[in-house]
């Protein structure tokens, strides 16, 4: 059995509406959804949903503003961060029916929306936001501290640096030894004496 | 050639360094490059969820360093520093040799490619719809600052009874030419269909043999400062077009 919360509607439904446009602006409950498919998100507050669907040639167009907040984990520290969000994005609902066809495979290529295919002649508004909350989660989250500080973990025999202190570390590993320096003319000076020896044979 | 060779391969040595750095005699070669791989596949199985990008292995006298590259050092480290402390023994142990841990913050995730494909087989195992993965990951990378970007998933895309590939790119990846800075990452997600490959190539720009990877500078890319610096040619009006 198919559950249909506030934010789904079926082609059915949209049907009825002819070529007018269905607005929509609600307040969604995103952690249930999310807490069984991310770990990484500990909380997620209520989300406020706003957009429009109107048929567009063969499928429906969805165009959706969602804003709120969720609580991750720091990636340098795993202490917990309130990330805002502010997201829209534009998709194009395509019935299963027409999925695969000519004129689909042909919008696909130049439509400037995500075409995705409906399930059970649905379009998941829902599901489509809380993907997009995890999709729009930066891949470096830190605290303002860690932000402002940029200060570094480190412990017996291990540290945390960053990408410019080891590209130094590598830089002052690979100054040569200045022992091993003075070879590095013997080839050149070797080849000089032998090429000045060849001249003189000739000669 | 270009096309089908690993481009990480067919550019070490030439634009990119090798994440081994030793030297031994030739009879302790087998034994060093052997402690490597274990110490490679130890790393990939207990830090499997931090985003560990690569691991360099360094080593001197009976002192091993080890650099992972990762985009969640807290994860390696644990809480108060005590799953690295345990990563470090457990290193220890099994090399016989003291080990130094490295752990090095990668400053733009987005621009790496096993850490884009291995977000994007995360996301694929959570259920995420993959052209919408897909189009995100793309769009990230691109807004990070590459030059472009290919992905391409494999599988049981979306549950379908065939599998099937579908690619998306955006920018330009020339693998064929030698001083451009390509990453690729082969990854894998583990679905309840199956599993799904996704491939990833990432151009970040052009490095000169001996000058640093582009990845490592925060400014913009010599393409990119090319770009900017030629002059604007004017644009045509695409209204005016066929007009009186």
């Amino acid at each position: 059995m198919i559950i249909i919360t506030q934010l789904q509607w079926t082609e059915a439904e949209l049907r009825k509406l002819g070529n007018r446009e269905l607005t929509f602006d609600r307040e969604a409950e995103m952690m249930p959804e999310i807490a069984d498919r991310f770990e990484d998100i500990s909380d997620a507050s209520t989300y406020h949903v706003q957009g429009t669907i109107k048929a567009d040639g063969v499928g429906w167009l969805a165009t959706v503003r969602a804003t709120g907040e969720v609580t991750a984990h720091s990636t340098r520290s795993l202490a917990p961060v309130r990330v805002a969000q502010d997201f829209t994005f534009k998709e194009l609902w395509i019935p299963q029916e027409q999925w695969g066809s000519e004129p689909v495979e042909r919008l696909m290529d130049t439509h400037q929306a995500l075409t995705i295919p409906m399930a059970h002649d649905m379009i998941d508004i829902y599901g489509a936001v809380s993907d997009h909350i995890v999709l729009e989660l930066p891949a470096q989250i830190l605290t303002d501290d860690e932000k402002q500080k940029g200060v570094m973990p480190a412990g017996e025999d291990w540290h945390v640096i960053s990408e410019e202190e080891y590209a130094a570390q590598k830089k002052a590993d690979a100054k040569p030894n200045p022992e091993l320096a003075k070879l590095k003319d013997l080839l050149t000076k070797q080849e000089d004496e032998e090429k000045q020896d060849d001249d003189s044979d000739k000669k | 050639m270009g096309q089908k060779i690993n481009p990480i391969g067919f550019r070490v040595g030439v634009i990119r360094d090798w994440d081994a750095r030793w030297y031994a005699e030739r009879k302790d070669f087998a034994d060093n490059l052997h402690e490597d791989l274990e110490i490679r596949n130890y790393i990939a199985k207990r830090l499997v969820d931090a985003s560990v990008s690569r691991v360099e292995i360094e080593r001197a006298a009976n002192r091993v360093n080890v650099s992972i590259h990762t985009a969640k050092p807290g994860m390696v480290i644990g809480k108060g520093g005590a799953e690295v402390e345990n990563l470090r023994k457990e290193l220890n142990n099994l090399t016989g040799k003291r080990v130094h841990i490295n752990i090095v913050e990668i400053k733009k995730p987005d621009l790496d490619a096993h850490l884009v494909g291995d977000s994007v087989a995360k996301q694929l195992e959570a259920r995420i719809a993959f052209r919408r993965a897909q189009r995100q990951a793309v769009q990230r990378t691109m807004r990070a600052g590459a030059e472009g970007v290919k992905i391409l998933v494999s599988g049981r895309l979306n549950g379908a009874d065939i599998a099937r590939k579908e690619m998306q790119h955006q920018g330009s990846v020339p693998l064929h030419t030698l001083r451009a800075d390509i990453d690729y990452s082969w990854d894998e997600a583990h679905t309840t269909y199956g599993k799904l490959g996704i491939k990833t190539w990432i151009y970040r720009g052009e490095v000169l043999p001996g000058q640093k990877p582009v990845a490592d500078d925060a400014g913009p890319s010599q393409n990119q400062q090319r770009r900017n610096d030629r002059p604007q040619r004017p644009r045509r009006n695409n209204n005016s077009r066929g007009g009186k």
